[in-house]
């Protein structure tokens, strides 16, 4: 009798234990989004209109065999005025910086691009955010790390830092 | 006949526009705004949401069936987008749990009452 009882307690407290820690894991995960996604998979061929000139190019066109970046800013996110010298810093390295202007004035863009120098080798229009659902991002600014294979190897949400430059720096 | 002809052709072309519209709420209302707090894409005015909702009813004008875009938006943003998600092995608790809690909750009784008798 005892012996029964004393199992109904323990499992009660096990049970117990068991839905706290569901409860609990449910609370403190992150499961907002998941930006680790597209990391590992192969990076969509973007094709879209040129900033500069107008004429529609496929990151293909721009960029072969070598690893590059690709960084989605626009003039009005002020987050991207933030990162905009760590991307100097990345095209004073020699690497490739294709940049996506997502749901940009054109003019406003230029200006941006004026003012703060221009870190991009390309920058492809995405005026309704349809590169960015291909690329996953969930907003501005989004920095990829992508190889020579076409590869993503990093995601970057947010202002780019030193870290993210040690990564593409170290990245052969 | 003029007259005629351009009613026809408005008429064919609010039907398309409507059928548009409707697939596309009814995917965006199975689609979580991945940026907004407890929100549909469909109830978000996020630019996120906004996003998506232009790019699934391109999408539906390019003739790709409802399961092509899920396939689409999941590649790229993971099974986290659905709503509701699909009766797969990955969930598989998730549809058997409550099922299962109940069972075992009559379970309990029963023994109870036959206890108590």
């Amino acid at each position: 009798m005892y012996l029964k009882k004393g199992f109904k307690i323990l499992s009660l407290i096990l049970a117990s234990i068991i839905i706290f820690y569901f409860f609990y894991y449910s609370l403190f995960q992150e499961k907002k989004f998941n930006p680790k996604v597209m990391i590992g998979s192969q990076m969509p061929n973007l094709q879209s209109k040129t900033l500069y000139k107008n004429k529609v190019l496929s990151l293909s066109n721009i960029v072969s065999n070598e690893k590059f970046i690709v960084n989605i800013f626009a003039s009005w996110c002020a987050p991207c005025k933030i990162e905009h010298p760590v991307l100097m810093q990345l095209k004073n390295s020699k690497i490739k910086i294709i940049g996506i202007n997502y749901k940009d004035n054109q003019k406003n863009a230029k200006a941006f691009i004026e003012k703060y120098q221009n870190p991009f080798e390309k920058v492809l229009i995405d005026s309704d955010g349809a590169l960015s659902i291909q690329l996953g991002a969930f907003g501005v600014p989004e920095t990829f790390l992508v190889d020579k294979n076409f590869t993503i190897i990093a995601k970057h949400i947010g202002p780019i830092d030193n870290n993210f430059v040690k990564k593409v720096i170290n990245l052969k | 006949m003029k007259f005629f002809l351009v009613f026809i052709i408005s008429w064919f072309s609010i039907a398309y526009a409507n059928e548009v519209q409707d697939r596309t709420n009814s995917i965006t209302k199975n689609l979580r705004c991945l940026v907004c707090e407890g929100q549909s894409v469909y109830e978000s005015n996020s630019d996120f949401a906004k996003d998506i909702k232009t790019f699934v009813s391109k999408k539906i004008k390019e003739k790709n069936t409802d399961e092509d875009i899920y396939e689409f938006l999941i590649s790229k943003y993971g099974e986290e987008i659905i709503l509701n998600p699909d009766f797969s092995n990955k969930f598989i608790f998730l549809w058997i749990a409550p099922i299962l809690f109940f069972l075992i909750g009559i379970f309990f009784i029963f023994r109870r009452s036959d206890e108590i008798r």
